[in-house]
């Protein structure tokens, strides 16, 4: 070895400064950051190199599975537990999101309605009684809520009354019960009757306007609205609408159906009208409102006939 | 107190809070015909048919109550009924009642119609309402209330099985 260098060393030494030059000017030309020696290089081990790191990577899997096991299964439960979290926390955002809609709807209703004073309440459970229609919400008297409170949906539509409260508990008869009774006028020609519930219409989920006068005309798809008389329930609140008009068991007096403008069955929140300015003359009810003549129910006449708006 | 007497109370307060809650927090939302079932009534007549009349006294007052919290227009109606009707049945099982499902069976069915029938007076003598309107919601909530006397009697029934011998 020593001979061939002594006697070739000159030789080997142009030969590697050649190829070291070739090299240099390869890379120079090809402005690609790797030169001809480098890519046939990695031409070549390429594929070798990608089987090692393919083993070295499932080595280490192995030695994952084998000394990072607690780590991973811990880091697992903490992922877990994060899920939960973010999962709870969207549910919240949902629900809040929900209550802000409904806010916001009330903000427009307070708005139009500066003389209510609103709490909102939860509905915590349904009454099981097969004899009325009422359900308990999360407000009592310490929320301000009353005895005979009026109680609407974030819309501004008729849902019932406070009939029992207790310091943080209310207790609501829905407008379909069938000891309710309410002052109402048609919306459209302002005559005025009673909403009541009764037995019978409480378990279709409607109410009827009984009291109509003489000759009342009425559509179906008339709008139906608290009067206000009587002070307990504000007035102008939407009840429903009539979706028909019967003739009750003598044949004598005509009575409407109201189908609720409240969807009783999807309700959630609502809200207790604490308080409100009663003004007691007539100019709140749209002119031409006829008031029924108290006690005494009015038959419908001939004109009290009911033809389909369309 | 001994040991079976509490395992005995234990076991039926988790019943009737477990019947409780289906009556006012579940099957309330899940009306029939806008009847909706009556649960606690069977509770309180199996466990006076299987423990005897005081336990079926105390307990009824209990069931009555918790009734009368989960209907809201019965005021005290159903605590004064199924504690005469938990006393009653745990009377008639000393003497005349056997133990069993066909004794459970007829005792909650009558117990069923006549708490309709308690719960339809007032529409029918205050106010006045039909009873051509009235009956048909009785008879509804009277057979939707008796397809939960299978389901009661197993509980029940086992509650008492293993602590029969206490009596008081």
């Amino acid at each position: 070895m020593k001979n061939f260098f002594r006697k070739k060393g000159v030789r080997v030494a142009i030969v590697l400064v050649a190829v070291l030059a070739v090299i240099l000017a390869s890379a120079l030309i090809m402005d690609s950051g790797a030169n001809v020696a480098d890519g046939s290089v990695r031409t070549l081990t390429g594929p070798a190199e990608r089987a090692l790191t393919w083993v070295v990577r499932q080595l280490e899997h192995v030695y994952g599975y084998m000394f990072k096991y607690d780590e991973l299964v811990e880091e697992n439960a903490e992922l877990r537990a994060k899920i939960l979290e973010m999962q709870d926390e969207v549910r919240k955002s949902e629900s809040t999101n929900e209550e802000n809609a409904l806010l916001r709807q009330l903000l427009k209703l307070s708005e139009v309605r500066p003389e209510l004073d609103f709490e909102m309440a939860s509905i915590t459970s349904w009454s099981a009684s097969t004899w009325s229609s009422s359900f308990v919400i999360n407000r009592g008297t310490r929320a301000g809520i009353e005895l005979y409170d009026c109680v609407v949906t974030e819309t501004g539509c008729l849902v019932g009354q406070v009939v029992a409260v207790t310091g943080t508990t209310a207790t609501v008869r829905t407008l379909v019960d069938s000891s309710t009774s309410i002052g109402a006028y048609i919306g459209r020609t302002g005559i005025a009757a009673v909403a009541e519930g009764d037995y019978d219409t409480m378990h279709e989920g409607v109410l009827k306007l009984s009291y109509l006068p003489d000759g009342a005309l009425v559509y179906n798809g008339d709008t139906v609205l608290t009067s206000g008389s009587g002070e307990v329930f504000p007035p102008d609140i939407v009840i429903g609408e009539i979706t028909a008009m019967k003739v009750d068991e003598g044949g004598f007096t005509e009575y409407g159906i109201i189908e609720p403008a409240v969807q009783l069955a999807s309700l959630t929140h609502v809200f207790v009208i604490k308080d409100f300015t009663y003004t007691a003359d007539d100019s709140e009810l749209p002119e031409g409102t006829e008031l029924p003549s108290e006690g005494e129910p009015v038959e419908g006449g001939e004109g009290a006939v009911v033809p389909d708006e369309g | 107190m001994a040991k079976d007497t509490l395992k005995r109370i234990i076991s039926h307060a988790v019943i009737v809070l477990v019947a409780y809650l289906l009556q006012a927090a579940f099957f309330s939302g899940l009306k029939v015909g806008g009847a909706a079932p009556l649960i606690l009534p069977l509770v309180a007549v199996g466990i006076g048919l299987f423990d005897g009349g005081l336990w079926g006294g105390i307990w009824g007052i209990v069931c009555g109550l918790l009734c009368d919290v989960s209907l809201t227009d019965s005021g005290s109606l159903f605590t004064v009924y199924l504690a005469i009707a938990g006393f009653f049945t745990g009377f008639l099982s000393e003497f005349v009642l056997a133990r069993g499902f066909p004794s459970f069976f007829t005792v909650s069915l009558v117990t069923l119609v006549i708490a309709a029938l308690l719960q339809l007076a007032g529409p029918f003598f205050y106010h006045g309402a039909p009873l051509s309107v009235l009956w048909k919601p009785a008879l509804i909530q009277v057979v939707y209330s008796a397809l939960f006397i299978l389901p009661v009697y197993y509980p029940v029934h086992r509650a008492t099985r293993s602590t029969r011998r206490v009596r008081i």
